[in-house]
């Protein structure tokens, strides 16, 4: 098949060819990322919290992607791999800030050691009762009570909810079955609503 | 449908829509609050999806993953430039054929393979070995290069209150070291082992400022590259930042006013790296740098633009680089 039309085919389908990838290509590579990184930057911003931390994530994972490469196997779509790996990335940033987060309260408090999922390292909202619902206030809410959901919540939310991805997507990127992901968003918007009670008034 | 059969289907659906609900709805006012009160949060949700990626954003991971090549070597990074080192010795061998025509005597002409296979060598100095030689040495200009990216490093760490991860040095070191050899192969520049011993009568035809330069500065950086052979665009990088300014160059984002400006090396973005000014209608400057961190620049960037470049900057978003080498060297 000549380049242009194997080239016509890739874009047609949306994704950068494969075989070009796989090979090092560097211009298909940067291709990639162009199509690719607004998006795992906002899941990073999303599930992070941090933009700082959004960022040096979204770096890591186009340098997962560009190691793993030629180990992808074609099995999955491209960008549920991607994702996929941007979210191993989150999940252990969190990990270690949450970690690190305990170390530093280990001398004032007894830590439980059971290993639960801690949320984010945020201050409480307790929002006032003058706080109006509506704009910039509301997206204030809206991302500490995100930050005040478990990881596993907050990533149900953000990908469904934030980022608008389709319940079988969900279920690729997350890696379990369509009857999971139905139950683990209704659980998380459920505790998502329940952390935005206070807002409302 | 009971209420809390209603709240379990607005969160696993995302809505409430289906007939049983609606008709709950009608007779449960706070039922059809939350439901409102979901309508918003999910429009508020999916308004922080769009929240803008920084600008520089591509740019850092496209270095990111420069600097990261089999083994983390910039050299064997290179290596996948192949149809643009084939174009750049393409263009080499059609200037030389330009000496070669120019030339009265028809001197000895250099076969393509060893033409192509020295510029391999000069396009890949081993930057790893090379720094860890200038920095140990005399303050030749390669261990000025060196020193600022540890300063860099260390501006970093500074900054964040974190040792910079070891990834992140590789970026600064490839940031470096790789433009060194990308100027060479950009400008079409032979490097001095080719033309210098294989056609010397070539080299003064077609190149003599290129031979000057090489005559001229710095006789300790022939041993911070291997075999002998430094591009000519590392050299001058190199001298001009041992004069402590570099020339930076500002243009307008999405294209048009370009503007040179004279920067301490202290307050310049590094070869490669990319920076991020805005003007502001209210005088302020900020800068931002490959990092997303603010820099110190504006007060520089003040005394470095003339009156007039002021009056003429239009405001807006720039991006701040280091301005390609100018081709005439300084008398």
């Amino acid at each position: 098949m000549p380049w242009w039309v194997s080239s016509r085919a890739a874009t047609l389908e949306g994704e950068v060819s494969l075989a070009r990838l796989r090979a090092r290509d560097e211009a298909a590579f940067e291709e990639l990322v162009g199509r690719h990184e607004r998006e795992i930057f906002q899941l990073a911003r999303r599930l992070l919290g941090d933009r700082e931390e959004a960022l040096d994530a979204t770096q890591e994972v186009f340098l997962r992607v560009y190691r793993g490469l030629p180990r992808f196997r074609a099995d999955a779509s491209l960008r549920t791999w991607i994702w996929g790996i941007a979210l191993n990335v989150c999940r252990s940033r969190l990990a270690s800030a949450a970690r690190r987060l305990q170390q530093r309260l280990a001398p004032l408090e007894t830590v439980d050691a059971e290993g639960e999922e801690s949320p984010l390292p945020l201050p409480d909202p307790a929002p006032g009762p003058e706080q109006a619902a509506y704009g910039a206030e509301l997206r204030d809410a809206l991302e500490l009570a995100l930050a005040s959901l478990t990881p596993e919540h907050r990533e149900a939310v953000v990908l469904r909810d934030v980022q608008g991805l389709e319940y079988e997507e969900m279920a690729a990127v997350l890696g379990c079955p369509l009857g999971t992901v139905k139950s683990r968003l209704g659980r998380a918007r459920a505790a998502l609503r329940q952390a935005l009670e206070g807002v409302w008034r | 449908m009971t209420c809390e059969e209603l709240r379990a289907l607005l969160d696993t659906e995302g809505e409430a829509s289906s007939p049983a609900a609606r008709a709950h709805l009608e007779g449960c006012r706070a039922c059809s609050r939350e439901v409102e009160r979901w309508r918003l949060a999910q429009a508020a949700l999916r308004e922080l999806g769009r929240e803008p990626a920084p600008p520089f954003l591509h740019a850092r991971i496209m270095a990111h993953v420069r600097a990261e090549a089999p083994g983390s070597r910039p050299a064997a990074w290179l290596r996948g430039w192949r149809a643009p080192a084939l174009a750049a010795v393409g263009a080499a061998v059609v200037i030389l054929g330009l000496g070669l025509y120019r030339a009265v005597t028809p001197p000895p002409v250099t076969p393509v393979a060893e033409v192509a296979d020295s510029r391999e060598k000069a396009a890949a100095p081993e930057p790893a070995s090379g720094f860890d030689k200038g920095a140990a040495g005399p303050p030749a200009p390669a261990a000025v290069v060196a020193d600022r990216v540890a300063t860099a490093a260390r501006r970093q760490e500074a900054a964040d209150g974190t040792p910079p991860a070891a990834e992140e040095k590789h970026v600064l070191a490839a940031a470096a070291a790789v433009p060194t050899a990308g100027i060479a192969a950009a400008a079409g520049e032979p490097a001095r082992d080719e033309l210098g011993a294989a056609a010397p009568a070539a080299t003064e035809a077609m190149a003599p400022r290129a031979s000057a330069d090489l005559a001229g500065p710095a006789p300790g950086v022939a041993g911070e590259t291997r075999g002998g052979a430094p591009a000519v665009g590392t050299l001058r990088a190199a001298e001009r930042q041992v004069a402590g300014v570099v020339r930076c160059r500002l243009q307008l984002e999405g294209g048009g006013d370009v503007v040179e400006v004279d920067l301490p090396a202290e307050g310049a973005p590094l070869p490669e790296e990319v920076w991020s000014v805005t003007f502001s209608p209210d005088g302020r400057i900020e800068v931002l740098d490959a990092f997303g961190r603010t820099r110190q620049a504006p007060a520089l960037l003040q005394q470095g633009l003339s009156q007039t470049q002021r009056q003429q900057l239009r405001l807006g978003r720039y991006r701040l680089s280091q301005a390609p080498v100018p081709a005439t060297p300084a008398p």
